[in-house]
């Protein structure tokens, strides 16, 4: 009995999800409470689904094993739920803080947008795919068949995400630019000991009033300066340059950085 | 081996994975508990292939559904609470 009310809990809380969509996010930002209910309405519906309309557990004929309906769609219909939740969650978060009346300062518009990393992803998926397909092999193609295609989705969804969500140091310029009160330009220098190579990398760091630091990665040192610029332009009274003063203070009351001094 | 390389718990650390390295990093500028959930959220999504391997070592196989029911009722609610920290850190609209 217990257990069977468990099974329930996770059908339960999703329906929570869609109320709370229903009645608390969609007076304020309807696209999003549309996709939160989508995304845990999906999983209520394929949760119901698998216990009265699909039948359960794996059967065995002979060597081979045939597994049902639900297990390998499950994946899928897992991945698509989660996926519209996230973009609800995203595309609520835009609503929630929406863009300021005062545009961006030409210096940090003449910065170009950090695409996806496409190496990562192709990487992150070859063995994702080769783990699925070394436990279902070709015994199993309906499986194999599902289980690719919500890999498949998960990075295509990835994809998506970061390349129509843009930067998060950009969102946080556009929409929240109160919440800046620390900007330095950071090198990392990369020294390969065996080759003697030296590679460099620049980025720039916001440092945010809730202690949140986000990284700007820049394509040089002029980029980053050109960035940093920008953002003391566009964020009047922040604190400019790192120090190790500035780091301490920054870690031990962030809020204090605004009107803070320059550093060298 | 079947289980642990399973499309269920790839797939659970691939979307895990994007909660925690992409999502989350979103949400915690936008509000920090909301970005804090997603983690978490991101967190109870690996646990189940980690039980799934875990089972064979530490007999699991009886608490095995019990396990999965909880971790993913976790989730959701994990979801559902990054949603609320969102309206709560919202301003409001209410005119004065």
């Amino acid at each position: 009995m217990g257990l069977q009310l468990l099974d329930w809990l996770p059908v339960l809380v999703a329906a929570g999800v869609v109320a709370l969509a229903q009645l608390k996010v969609r007076e304020r930002a309807q696209t999003a409470a549309l996709f939160l209910s989508a995304g845990a309405g999906l999983e209520v519906v394929w949760s119901l689904a698998q216990r009265f309309v699909l039948r359960r557990g794996a059967v065995a004929s002979g060597d081979e094993l045939d597994l049902p309906l639900s297990w390998t769609l499950g994946p899928l219909m897992h991945a698509a739920a989660v996926g519209c939740v996230v973009w609800g969650l995203v595309q609520l978060a835009d609503a929630l803080f929406p863009r300021g009346q005062r545009g961006l300062p030409a210096l940090l518009r003449s910065v170009p947008e950090e695409s996806p990393n496409k190496f990562l992803l192709g990487f992150v998926g070859f063995f994702a795919l080769a783990g699925i397909f070394s436990s279902m092999g070709r015994a199993m193609p309906v499986a194999l068949a599902g289980g690719a295609l919500a890999v498949v989705a998960v990075l295509v969804g990835s994809f998506f995400l970061q390349k129509h969500g843009g930067s998060v140091a950009m969102w946080v310029l556009e929409r929240r630019p109160d919440l800046v009160v620390w900007v330095y330009v950071h090198q990392l220098k990369v020294i390969n000991r065996q080759t003697g190579m030296t590679s460099v990398h620049w980025s720039t760091k916001l440092g945010l009033s809730n202690g949140v630091l986000v990284t700007m990665p820049g394509f040089g040192a002029d980029q980053s300066q050109t960035f940093a610029a920008g953002v003391a332009e566009h964020c009047p009274g922040i604190t400019v340059g790192f120090s190790p003063e500035n780091a301490a203070r920054f870690n031990s009351q962030p809020a204090s950085m605004r009107g803070g001094a320059r550093a060298p | 081996m079947f289980f642990l390389f399973s499309p269920w718990n790839v797939t659970s650390v691939l979307v895990a994975g994007v909660l925690y390295f992409v999502v989350s990093q979103r949400l915690l500028v936008a509000a920090p508990k909301a970005g804090t959930a997603t983690k978490v959220a991101a967190g109870l999504l690996v646990l189940g292939p980690v039980a799934d391997f875990a089972t064979p070592f530490l007999n699991l196989y009886e608490y095995s559904q019990v396990l999965h029911a909880l971790l993913r009722a976790g989730f959701w609610g994990c979801l559902a609470w990054a949603v609320w920290a969102l309206l709560q850190e919202a301003p409001s609209t209410e005119v004065r």
